[in-house]
């Protein structure tokens, strides 16, 4: 560039000799350019890191779930699908979990697959180990690395689960044997679920053989394609959004199969258990008919057995009558024996009174006779006694054996029939068996022809909040990069400017002898610009290296809070470092053209002699005389010196200008950024809780139950997702945008607060129904989401449903509104777009003052209603807002600090080249006897009274700077708050830029002491 | 009474590396009150270095200067600008008027400060200059230029006017104004006038010339009849 030897060591010793110049355009450049590459760097890095993790632990790009789980069979066809890399099925559900300390805390529950190995290309979401090892067997596991608990400690999953089936855990009490990061979870944010108090607080990963099941709960797959790919570019979202389809064609029918042979399965169970209980009744038949028989038997035969004893019976009695009967038949001939004999003592003593005689002898035969009667009598008699006594024992022992008989009667007839009437109780049971079983089959059918229909559902990476936060986190510091350094640029243009026409100003007689040397005028303009490309070169470079070592990495370290993606990686794109230089480099020639330009036209002749003095004027502010009569003479002379010097007056105003509507942007970012949650969830949202039902939920039930938590009526709203056309616009970048109903139009105010940007309420109860069809029923959108669609009050657009369907709507508004995307509308306006009345599945609540400060009590307790799906408090979600937004400050502070040094510089470089151009001045008026103090004050005042002028000028600029950077930074669906307390911000950078002039005027106060009288002497340059 | 300046032993010695330039080489004089002084001698004789000295705005090596009988040479800094502000008013060889600033307003500079200054507009009359108070130092010619610097110095009423070189940049005819300007003044005020020139006629003027070579004193004349300024020639 500058060939000659000796110019160029005289530009290195220009360079030595003042080291001020160079420095202010060293660090201009190093500040510009290391901003530039610094933050411009960091969004590609903080992509590459984070992919880097992604792809080292092998995120599933896709989790299939179906309503019925998946079969080996599923898994084995998913791995078939074209474009599929590997597959991992895994059980995946949630339970509350208590810790040893009792306490119960909601875990996501996941298990691992078989091999865990290094190059197992099954092992999809690797968890990365932070200390002890992966668990092995049942009855260990694996716990999230934040969570507060020791290797070795026990955990027992209770029934209150989710998502599974209890039985599907082979042991419910596991032991911790690691602790690990999973890379399903990069933010702190752990999801949500229907237990607890709908957060879940941690995640465990289970061995396979800690679980007993014949079906998985999901699938996660890799493709092929995403490999080597970012997860954050345009390319992956294509691969994922062409392969979704395929997979959700995939898992419909692989579900609808799974459904149907779950069904046939289960019927085959019904028909055979039918068949079986048509057995069992056949067998109960047979039984009751045998039980019929013997007990008929049993009845024949002991009526016989009765009939036989009682026959025996009535033989004894007529044994006993026979024997009483012979009895007194003996007793009747023994007392005739008697009486005979009697008799035979009569006639005997008769005959000892009767002669001899025939009568005698008559009578003795007579007695004689009646002798042998009576002793044949008694022979007979004595036989029949013996006979009696031989009858009463024959009698004796046939009653014993009656008795006997009876008994055993008995004892058998009891045990025969005990034994029928058991087996009449089996039948009967058998009986009560079969219609139990009956009943059951008929209640199983109906399950069945009841069954739902199956349901898949596919998960991409996007639906992972903690990713879809990171990126628009990435892409706001990749805008920041863009808007802000340009400005840097423009500054530091301003300072090389000023610094290279003082350089040139001073080498005024240089330039002319090295004309009248014959230098043609490029090779003197190109020692300028080698001159000062050397100084923002080496600015550039040294603030490229410091910006990407410091900004990436600082700013990825503040990021961990938030999210957990492994280790940074500086991913340096050459381009924007080159871009930097080179915007560098041309600011710089540009810059030192301009102010080489005018003094390379004067002939050497001209530029030899001094330069003429700069002639004197009036300025502006003598006119209006009143003014200027009231000023005192040093007042005088400072505006004078101030409006001497247009091109350095502007330079220096626009230079302050330039810091302090950087710092007030920056004051201004931070402040939006910090009071966005407040604003949404303070002014806008006035409910407290969100609630959101079951499909199955009878709302009115339920608002019931909520009543004791409310201040009043809660508010009833419907919320559909839709997406909104405008000729080419459309939604297609948003989350979602939700249809938004409220029950009670009249109501919505009270908990969300429409307003236009301007603060007029807007009220959706007077919005056009569109029933007359003459008109379109009306919308309010929110702000971001009308600009989007370029559309404003009164103008149409088209809404399409989740279904396809579309209708026309009017715009009749546009409302303030900072977190997410609405379109809000009546419900008669909803009928006539939707053709459906809007179902009312989500509650607003406002707490009572029992509960107002125990929301999260509140919140736990209206979980556990039934008919809740989940409920939210605005106080969590603002937080969460809140602590996403947080993470800017880092950059913030950034621009902060850079706005600081930037004004620190210009305001150095332009105090510094003010003294020096004026330093004759100074001399003079030393040797004058101006006092230290009042040189000092003699400049001061100009600077000061600059650098307030400059701020004001700044502070409007700053207004717009934030604007622009505010709406670069804003996302689809979350933008900042561009109201804001103006007044206590432009005095805060107002008196940080008013400081920093003290500061730096009192850091040139030696330089002004240093200026020697004598130098007052020397002929003007 | 004595003398109102008075130079002893005055040494000033500039040290570069081994060679030592003494601008001043045991210099001593005295000045009355009320003289108008020429000082004289070839360029690099030393002459600004003793006016330097003695308005304050540099120090002597060694050596004594006195100025109505106050040592200037013990002067701290904040002492020496004191004795800049009341007593001195200098005269450079480039004017040194503040641009920015009308004919008038240089000369409230001086006066803003000065303790008992003289009124700025009439002292630039009695430098002939009542019609260009309003312009800027651009505006004017440089003989003009250097009255509004002589009236600057002046119009703070000092004790001494200190002129190094007034003529140096101007035209014969304009310089010989200049001087007849400081004569005049020397002659009818009480004010001590010290006037360097490297031109030896000019010093016929003086009531006292010091004449200089190589930093050193090299003889003092007393002038009893100087010439009037018009009738000297170069
Ligand atoms: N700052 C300085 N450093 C070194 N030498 C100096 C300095 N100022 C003056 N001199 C030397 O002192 C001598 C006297 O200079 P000066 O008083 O300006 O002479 P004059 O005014 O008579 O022309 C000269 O030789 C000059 O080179
Ligand atoms: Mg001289």
């Amino acid at each position: 560039m500058v060939r000659s030897p000796t110019i160029r060591k005289l530009i290195f010793r220009d360079l030595r000799s003042s080291p001020g110049r160079f420095l202010a355009i060293f660090v201009m450049f190093a500040l510009g350019a290391g901003f530039f590459a610094g933050l411009g760097n960091t969004a590609p890095s903080m992509r590459a890191s984070a992919d880097i993790y992604l792809h080292e632990t092998r995120l599933a790009d896709f989790r299939l779930i179906s309503t019925y789980g998946w079969d080996s069979a599923d898994v084995i066809e998913a791995a078939k699908l074209p474009g599929v890399e590997s597959v991992m099925p895994r059980y995946s559900f949630t339970a509350k979990v208590a810790r040893p300390d009792g306490i119960p805390s909601v875990f996501s529950i996941k298990s691992l697959p078989l091999n865990t190995s290094e190059n197992s290309t099954s092992y999809l979401n690797r968890l990365v180990l932070k200390d002890g090892r992966l668990p092995a067997k049942s009855g260990e596991c694996a716990v999230d690395a934040a969570y507060a608990i020791e290797i070795g400690d026990e955990l027992t999953i209770t029934d209150e689960i989710e998502g599974a089936e209890y039985g599907m855990i082979k042991t419910k009490t596991v032991t911790v044997v690691g602790k690990v990061d999973s890379p399903e979870y990069i933010s702190y944010a752990r999801g949500n679920s229907s237990l607890g108090n709908g957060e879940i607080d941690s995640f465990l990963y289970l061995p396979p053989a800690g679980m007993d099941s014949a079906y998985y709960t999901e699938i996660c797959i890799l493709m092929e394609e995403t490999h080597g790919i970012s997860a954050f570019s345009d390319a992956y979202k294509d691969i994922v959004d062409s392969s979704k389809d395929l997979l959700e064609d995939f898992a419909l029918e692989r579900a609808e199969l799974r459904h149907r042979s779950i069904r046939e399965e289960a019927e085959q169970y019904l028909r055979d258990g039918e068949a079986d209980i048509a057995t069992s009744e056949e067998e109960l038949r047979d039984g009751q008919a045998e039980v019929d028989d013997g007990r008929a038997e049993a009845n024949r035969e002991f009526a016989k057995a009765k009939s036989d004893l009682q026959a025996g019976e009535q033989k004894l009695a007529d044994g006993r009558a026979e024997y009483d009967k012979n009895a007194t038949g003996l007793a009747d001939g023994e007392a005739a024996l008697s009486d005979a004999k009697a008799q035979v003592e009569q006639m005997k003593l008769l005959l000892q009174t009767l002669p001899p005689g025939p009568e005698h002898d008559g009578l003795a035969a007579q007695i004689a006779g009646a002798e042998a009667q009576i002793a044949q009598n008694e022979t007979q008699l004595t036989m029949g006694r013996a006979a009696l006594e031989e009858a009463a024992a024959t009698l004796d022992a046939a009653a014993a054996e009656l008795s006997r008989g009876w008994a055993s009667y008995d004892s058998e007839r009891w045990a025969a029939f005990s034994k029928l009437d058991d087996a009449q109780a089996e039948i009967d049971d058998g009986r009560t068996k079969i219609e139990d079983a009956k009943t059951d089959i008929a209640e199983a059918r109906q399950d069945l022809d009841e069954m739902d229909e199956p349901e898949a559902f596919i998960f991409e990476r996007e639906d992972n909040a903690a990713y879809s936060t990171f990126e628009p986190n990435a892409a706001r510091i990749a805008s920041l990069a863009a808007t802000i350094p340009p400005f840097m640029f423009v500054i530091a243009a301003l300072v090389c400017l000023t610094t290279m026409a003082r350089l040139v100003e001073e080498h005024r007689t240089r330039i002319g002898t090295l004309k009248a040397l014959g230098y043609g005028r490029g090779a003197i303009i190109s020692i300028y610009l080698f001159y000062a490309i050397v100084c923002s070169l080496a600015g550039s470079v040294a603030g490229i290296l410091a910006g990407i070592n410091i900004f990436p990495s600082t700013i990825w370290f503040a990021y961990e809070g938030l999210y957990a993606l492994g280790e940074f990686k500086l991913e340096l794109r050459p381009a924007i470092c080159l871009i930097a230089l080179v915007a560098g480099v041309i600011v710089t020639v540009a810059a030192t053209f301009a102010s080489c330009y005018n003094e390379q036209r004067s002939p050497a002749a001209v530029l030899m002699r001094p330069r003429a003095p700069k002639a004197g004027k009036r300025v502006l502010l003598e006119r209006a005389t009143i003014i200027w009569k009231h000023l005192n003479f040093n007042q005088k002379v400072t505006m004078r010196n101030i409006f001497r010097y247009k091109k350095r007056l502007i330079m220096t105003i626009v230079g302050i200008a330039g810091c302090s509507a950087l710092l007030l942007a920056s004051f201004g970012i931070e402040d939006s950024i910090r009071s966005m949650a407040d604003r949404q969830y303070e002014d806008i949202y006035h409910y407290n809780i969100y609630v959101m039902l079951k499909d199955d939920a009878d709302p009115g039930i339920v608002k019931n139950e909520l009543a004791v938590f409310g201040s009043r009526d809660s508010l009833s709203v419907s919320e559909t997702s839709c997406t909104l056309l405008n000729g080419e616009i459309n939604t297609n970048g948003f989350n979602t945008i939700s249809a938004f109903v409220p029950e009670d139009a009249a109501e919505l105010n009270e908990y969300i607060l429409l307003r236009t940007m301007k603060g007029e309420p807007l009220s959706i109860e007077n919005l056009s129904s569109g029933d007359s069809g003459a008109e379109l029923p009306g919308v309010f959108l929110t702000d971001k989401l009308a600009a989007h669609m370029d559309v404003g009050p009164g103008d149409s657009l088209t809404i399409e449903d989740s279904d396809g369907n579309t209708a026309e709507a009017v715009v009749s508004g546009v409302t303030l509104n900072y977190v997410g995307a609405y379109v809000y509308m009546n419900s008669e306006a909803y009928e006539n777009v939707f053709s459906k009345p809007p179902q009312y599945k989500s509650i607003l609540m406002k707490l009572n003052s029992e509960y107002v400060d125990r929301v999260d009590e509140a919140v736990t307790e209206i979980m556990a209603i039934d008919g809740v799906e989940f409920a939210y408090s605005s106080s969590a979600m603002r937080e969460l807002v809140f602590d996403i937004a947080e993470n800017m400050d880092v950059v913030i502070m950034f621009i902060q600090q850079m706005s600081v040094m930037l004004a620190i510089v210009v305001l150095y470089n332009l105090i510094n080249i003010n003294i020096t151009e004026r330093e004759r001045e100074i001399a003079t008026l030393k040797v004058l006897g101006y006092r230290p103090r009042e040189v000092f004050l003699y400049f001061f005042s100009e600077s000061s009274i600059l650098t307030f002028i400059g701020a004001l000028f700044g502070l409007l600029g700053g207004i717009v700077l934030h604007r622009q950077v505010i709406n670069a930074i804003a996302s689809e669906d979350a933008s900042f708050p561009l109201r804001l307390e103006w007044g206590v911000l432009l005095l805060i950078a107002m008196t940080v830029t008013m400081l920093i002039c003290v500061v730096v005027n009192t850091i040139m106060q030696p330089k002004l002491r240093r200026i020697d009288p004598v130098s007052s002497l020397k002929s003007p340059e | 009474m004595s003398a109102l300046i008075e130079f002893k032993n005055v040494y000033k010695i500039y040290q570069s590396g081994e060679v030592e330039i003494r601008a001043l080489d045991d210099a001593s004089f005295t000045v009355e009150k009320g003289e108008l002084c020429v000082v004289v001698g070839q360029s690099g004789a030393g002459k600004t270095t003793l006016l330097n000295i003695m308005g304050g705005i540099d120090r002597a090596t060694s050596g004594e200067v006195s100025l109505d009988g106050a040592y200037v040479t013990d002067f701290n800094k904040k002492q020496l600008t004191e004795y800049r502000r009341h007593d001195i008013g200098f005269v450079f060889q480039f004017y040194n008027l503040i641009q920015n600033l009308t004919a008038l307003e240089n000369v409230e500079v001086a006066t803003e400060m000065g303790e008992d200054p003289l009124d700025p507009a009439e002292t630039l009359a009695s430098v002939g200059l009542s019609h260009r108070l309003k312009n800027f130092p651009a505006q004017l010619s440089g003989g003009e230029q250097q009255r509004v610097a002589i009236a600057r110095a002046l119009a703070k009423n000092p004790k001494l006017l200190l002129c190094d070189e007034p003529t140096g940049a101007l035209d014969d005819e304009t310089g010989k104004h200049i001087l007849e300007l400081l004569t005049e003044r020397a002659k009818n005020t009480d004010m001590t006038v010290m006037l360097i020139t490297h031109n030896s006629v000019i010093a016929e003027i003086a009531n006292r010339v010091i004449r200089m070579k190589s930093g050193k004193i090299t003889g003092v004349d007393t002038n009893e009849h100087p010439k009037p300024v018009s009738e000297i020639e170069w």
